[in-house]
């Protein structure tokens, strides 16, 4: 029954580890061509969905002199601004980073207002991280207050379905943030491993009432009625401020850890079955038709490099694509690989036919 | 008809005297050009809007299998009759009513109130209240729900207690958010509309009326119930057009105070639809919040037309006298400085101590230091913030520069209205000016990125500098500024043109000797209000910053991003101090007031 599961999580590993192993360009492997050109374009504009682009911004000027404006910008707002400016010739933006892989690939994509662009020196970068390129990998993990609870009050995610844990577990709105949609739908892609880890905790099959395990648990989870945020640095604030006598559980990206001492937050990870959380992808594209196209590709070869993914990777919770390259040693484990199916990958072709179904399916199952 | 061959002279003539007229009386010039920029600034977002709701996006038609662009109705049906209607329209739409009825009421009896105890008795430092009730307006929107938050928070969404928890009381859910919180937030940062008309038209009022109902043996009971209240039912009308309508379209509020409790209202269901990637159903939200502004604008303008008679009653009469309240001046004078402290200063206070404190909520003296103003070598402060100053920096340059052209605009506006008073280009041009005060901030956005990414016509592309934000603040504030000047030029009227019309000065001499003299004021206030609101406007211009052109409002959103929480509120209570002082000098140097730029 599981097995199909096994065999999908062990193609997922093998795929990501078939590579070869020898290690990536450390630096300056790009074609001299391509420097030059890059250098001569002079400067580069990218729209980023994390902040942290400023650090890698101000490293590649260090390395190659080109200026780069970047400015941290959601989804929703790198789609509205990229498909004006392509569609009106108007183009600001050379590079993006993007999450929401499913709209990447059914609208940016498509509409060739981006193209896709992997070095041609990156030849030990897995399938899974090829087309479209994807430069990181965040996990998002089960988090507890460790100052209140010794080790994590749960060790099966189907406890948060319980009435113990109403209105106690914060999460990402799904109707705000694609992550939730995509973890939906890889939870579905592995419905079986649900309903077996189901019985295993309660030794009782699960009654369902939807058309597979994974439905039945973000339904249940949904009537569970969670707090839901925009941003999960509240969230990582309401589970970890000490002096709490009743903390709630959270989800939220790994990185958020990387704060707790500086804010005094009590955080853990939970070691939960039959999943510990969500790697989410980061893409990066280069904008079609912009003004600096060769230090666009320079660029996504130098957030390839230790040096341009570290503003990134020296945080605990992210990993580069090419697992050669450094991550923080405050990880659970050093590379993507190595937390195997411990997390869930969504398959963005399944979360395209699915996002909107599985919005529609949260929404009504979560009314009052 | 002309014959045949003495066509041509005759054309001249007509031509000519054509010519002599427009020369000497161009209100019809102006008043048609403006017709055409207006029919192009404000309708095309409009009709922009209005397509989304019916076109199918990029990625809906991947999924039909259709192309993009294609007439749909399925936006429309998702929104009224889907199996999520419920969530996404029905509830919010209740919600959004409930919220908009009882915030503007109350918004009302607070303005109405503390209009009558400034104008009309005579509780302590009335002067400077009559200035110090305005500030809750200055503040931006989300600096009350934040302040309420830090406040009333309570258990249910973790983290730091908040303030009355830390002593020992814990709030009830439905007093910490939901709807309660939200009408209260709303009612005390919009009142200050409330309060500016009804004092204005307070100060207004022939106080002979009430001489004489005083002198036939009415009670002060009577005189309001009989001469007040009726006088000032079409400012009451004014009152709630446009406090309804902005509570009908408010986001931060019901955002930040509705989502712990899931309590949506339409705008909070608008901003998901678009993150969700879903904008042709935002669009389609977008639509129906402006079929209910434009229903209070079509109600307001019933009820003026037929209250219309009563305000022509007043003459020149003598100004109100303070009444002597006896024994209840003491509660009377602290129910409005409480007012003023609650709605001002404790929004401003709580921002003002989060900035000094290392860990919100706990009060020991060791949290307590000045590292995000000066700064430290990890983390920049206010004062070492490049970022702070070059965006305050743009905030003045586009928000100034936008206020002053936008008051330009209105007092255009204005003239030609009065000018063109009984032709349909008057209606149409109040109308069409009125209408972005209408539209929700966030679809009108996304609607001038699209008509200005591109060259249009003779306007080149705008998008990427600073003058496509200038002109989207212009064109979404021209409701402040062509009422103000709408009710100015009115209060002129004509005559004072023909007279010197009579006399021989010609068009130029008009204005630079009569109407500009006169209108000093006015022009100021039509600048002061966009400027107010260019300041502290987040939503609408949110989508069109590129890097470089970062405004205050923007930067305290990233720096919320970087998890500088402190820092967004120095720069949100630098907004507020900046536009205070900037208002408070321009005031004084011109002796102008705040409400008549409302057009009460």
């Amino acid at each position: 029954m599981t097995h199909r599961f096994w065999l999908s999580g062990v193609a997922v590993f093998l795929a990501m580890t078939a590579a070869p192993t020898p290690g990536y360009a450390q630096d300056n492997k790009e074609p001299q061509a391509l420097v030059d050109a890059a250098k001569k374009e002079g400067e580069l504009v990218a729209y980023w969905h994390s902040s942290r682009i400023t650090k890698a911004g101000a490293a590649f000027e260090k390395a190659y002199g080109i200026k780069v404006l970047g400015t941290k910008m959601n989804d929703t707002e790198t789609t509205e601004k990229i498909v004006r400016e392509v569609e009106s010739g108007n183009i600001q933006a050379d590079v993006i980073g993007y999450d929401d892989g499913p709209r990447l690939i059914t609208e940016l994509l498509p509409g060739n207002y981006v193209t896709n662009y992997v070095p041609a020196d990156a030849a030990d970068l897995p399938e899974i991280s090829r087309n479209p390129l994807v430069y990181l990998w965040q996990v998002t993990v089960f988090g507890y207050n460790n100052e209140t609870h010794k080790e994590c009050p749960i060790s099966n995610v189907w406890q948060l379905t319980e009435p113990e844990w109403k209105g106690k577990f914060h999460m990402f709105d799904p109707r705000l943030r694609s992550t939730m949609i995509q973890m939906f739908s890889a939870i579905e892609d592995r419905s079986e491993e649900m309903a077996a880890s189901y019985q295993d905790f309660y030794g009782k099959p699960l009654e369902m009432t939807e058309k597979n395990a994974g439905l039945e648990f973000i339904k249940r989870l949904a009537a569970n009625q969670p707090i839901l945020y925009n941003e999960d640095l509240d969230i990582a604030a309401a589970v970890g401020t000490r002096g709490q006598k009743d903390p709630p559980m959270g989800f939220y990206f790994l990185g958020r850890h990387r704060e707790a001492a500086a804010k005094n937050h009590a955080l853990d990870i939970c070691n939960l079955v039959p999943f510990q959380g969500f790697a989410q992808p980061s893409f990066a594209q280069t904008v079609t038709g912009s003004p600096h196209p060769n230090a666009a590709k320079l660029f996504i070869s130098f957030i390839l490099t230790d040096e341009g993914v570290s503003p990134w990777t020296t945080d605990i919770g992210a990993y580069s694509p090419l697992s050669t390259l450094k991550s923080s040693p405050d990880n659970p484990y050093p590379s993507l690989e190595a937390w195997g199916t411990k997390m869930l990958y969504a398959d963005n072709a399944h979360v395209t036919d699915r996002r909107q179904d599985l919005l529609d399916f949260w929404i009504t199952s979560s009314r009052p | 008809m002309w014959k045949r061959g003495d066509g041509a002279p005759y054309f001249t003539v007509r031509a000519r005297l054509w010519w002599a007229e427009m020369t000497v009386e161009p209100g019809r010039i102006i008043g048609a050009v403006l017709a055409v920029i207006l029919g192009y600034l404000v309708l095309a977002p409009v009709y922009a809007v209005v397509s989304n709701a019916l076109r199918l996006t990029r990625m809906d038609a991947v999924r039909a299998r259709a192309a993009p662009g294609d007439l749909t109705f399925a936006y429309l049906d998702r929104v009224l009759f889907s199996g999520v209607s419920r969530d996404i329209f029905w509830t919010p739409l209740f919600n959004t009513l409930t919220v908009a009825v009882f915030a503007t009421a109350l918004a009302v009896v607070f303005g109405l109130t503390l209009a009558a105890l400034v104008t009309s008795t005579d509780i302590a430092g009335r002067r400077f209240l009559s200035f110090l009730l305005i500030i809750p307006y200055m503040l931006p929107s989300q600096a009350m729900a934040t302040a309420w938050m830090t406040l009333f928070k309570n258990r249910r969404i973790g983290g730091a207690p908040g303030m009355l928890e830390a002593m020992g009381f814990s709030p009830p859910d439905w007093l910490a958010y939901g709807p309660i919180p939200i009408v209260i937030c709303l009612a005390l940062s919009y009142f200050p509309f409330a309060f500016l008309l009804f004092s204005n038209a307070m100060n207004k009022i022939d106080t002979q009326l009430e001489e004489a109902a005083v002198v036939l043996g009415a009670s002060a009971g009577t005189v309001w119930r009989r001469i007040l209240f009726p006088l000032l039912i079409p400012t009451t009308m004014s009152v709630l057009l446009l406090t309804g309508a902005r509570t009908l379209g408010t986001f931060a509020t019901p955002y930040v105070l509705g989502s712990p409790v899931r309590y949506t209202v339409i705008s909070t269901s608008l901003y998901s639809s678009l993150r969700s990637g879903a904008s042709g159903v935002a669009a389609v939200l977008a639509i129906f919040l402006a079929l209910f502004g434009i229903i209070l604008l079509l109600m307001d303008l019933y009820m003026v037309r037929n209250w219309q008679r009563f305000v022509t009653v007043g003459g020149k009469g003598g100004r109100r006298e303070a009444a002597p309240l006896g024994w209840t001046r003491g509660p009377a004078t602290l129910l409005a400085w409480g007012f003023f402290f609650i709605a001002a200063c404790c929004p401003l206070l709580i921002m003002a101590l989060s900035t000094f404190m290392r860990t919100p909520g706990v009060f020991t003296l060791e949290n307590f230091n000045l590292d995000y103003w000066l700064g430290t070598d990890k983390l920049p402060g206010v004062f070492t913030s490049p970022e702070i100053l070059s965006s305050l920096f743009n905030s003045l340059a586009i928000s100034g520069s936008a206020a002053v052209l936008c008051g330009t605009l209105g007092m255009m506006i204005g003239y030609a209205v009065v000018k063109l008073q009984g032709h349909w280009l008057s209606g149409y041009l109040r109308q069409v000016s009125f209408l972005p005060y209408l539209m929700p901030g966030m679809a009108f956005a996304a609607a001038f990125l699209s008509l200005f990414a591109v060259r249009r016509g003779p306007i080149p592309a705008l998008y990427g500098s600073i003058s496509l934000l200038v002109l989207v603040m212009v064109v979404t504030y021209l409701p402040y500024a062509s009422r103000s000047g709408i009710a100015a030029m009115m209060q002129v009227g004509r005559e004072p043109e023909e007279a010197g019309m009579v006399l021989g000065a010609g068009f130029v001499q008009r204005i630079a000797k009569i109407l500009a003299p006169l209108q000093k004021t006015a022009l100021v206030t039509a600048i002061i209000l966009p400027f107010i609101s260019g300041m502290k406007e987040l939503s609408l211009v949110i989508m069109l910053v590129t890097p470089g052109t970062e405004l205050l409002t923007t930067q305290s959103l990233r720096f919320l991003d970087y998890g500088f929480t402190q820092l967004a509120n120095a720069t949100i209570l630098i907004i507020g101090l900046v536009v205070m002082v900037l208002v408070l000098a321009l005031q004084r140097l011109t002796r102008s007031n705040l409400a008549s730029g409302l057009g009460g």
